[in-house]
């Protein structure tokens, strides 16, 4: 019925935007549950892409 | 200084109930977070009354949430989860030949539909020329009158339920004249119905036994045996899976 089965997992999601990439908890709040899915998507989408660069850089 | 306002889109649906439009807004990441740790406590009343004050805060039209019948409440709320997470919902059904293979379902919202058990009617003939017009009980009624009258031999849950039907009968009529609940005490009305035989009583229990409700029926199939499991579900506790 809602995007996370547990309270937990869905801590652990706003804790890690806060933690390491400096969102305001007030801001994540305050967004629409599918939105900051999209949010997380891309997120994780451009640290893949990071990984990726950074691993062909590396040879 | 005027405080922010949560700027969020806002939708229109219309009440299964009264047929009256209603704006509504999807609910936010706050909001998420209220339902989870109702969710978790497991508790029914708990789950209700977070949703309620959820429909509350995405309602834009002034509408009294505490007031809705039940079938109400769970559409509008089923709508709003619609906007603010997606439009299906994704539940885990255990198979009827192997108890432990569980199969994911995904259900369309869409093919959520409201159940009006054949011969439902909101006008009871209870005989002699006299006829009730019911009304729907709230969510807070349905639900005590649920949890509390467990044994209907016992003299307070019999009170009880005299008192659930006596707030449910919007007018009693005859062909001649018409006597609505707002102009009579409740009293008056628990009294009306202490004197009808269990042949009336009986008429106006089917009422609200066939009350609407959301349903969905579909199956799902083992893919271990290729057996098919009928699925129904029913109320929005269920649907939260």
């Amino acid at each position: 019925m809602l995007y996370h089965s547990s309270i937990d997992a869905f801590l652990e999601i706003n804790f890690n935007l806060i933690h390491h990439h400096k969102w305001a908890l007030s801001d994540i709040e305050s967004m629409i549950p599918w939105e900051r899915e999209v949010y997380v998507k891309y997120l994780a989408n451009a640290l893949e892409k990071q990984r990726l660069e950074v691993q062909q850089a590396n040879g | 200084m005027p405080l922010p306002k949560v700027v969020a889109p806002t939708f229109e649906l219309t009440l299964l109930s009264t047929g009256k439009p209603v704006k509504y807004r999807p609910f936010l990441v706050k909001e998420e977070k209220a339902l989870l740790i109702a969710l978790e406590s497991g508790n029914e009343k708990d789950i209700i009354s977070t949703v309620k004050n959820v429909i509350k805060a995405c309602v834009m039209t002034r509408i009294k949430v505490d007031d809705l019948p039940s079938f109400d409440l769970e559409y509008l709320f089923l709508n709003i989860r619609g906007k603010s997470v997606g439009e299906s919902v994704e539940l885990l059904v255990n198979c009827k030949d192997q108890e432990e293979t569980q199969v994911p379902l995904t259900i369309a919202l869409g093919d959520i539909g409201l159940d009006v058990p054949q011969g439902h009617d909101k006008t009871v003939d209870i005989g002699g020329g006299i006829k009730l017009q019911m009304k729907y009980p709230s969510m807070d009624e349905f639900l005590s009158t649920n949890f509390t009258v467990t044994n209907s031999s016992d003299a307070s849950g019999v009170d009880e339920a005299f008192e659930s039907v006596a707030k449910c009968i919007d007018t009693v009529y005859t062909e001649e004249e018409a006597w609505s609940s707002e102009d009579c005490t409740h009293k008056e009305m628990v009294k009306f119905i202490e004197q009808l035989s269990s042949a009336q009583f009986k008429l106006i229990e089917t009422f609200f036994a066939t009350m609407p409700k959301l349903r969905y029926e579909g199956k799902v199939t083992n893919p271990n045996t290729g057996v098919d499991t009928e699925v129904v579900i029913e109320g929005l506790a269920n649907f939260f899976g």
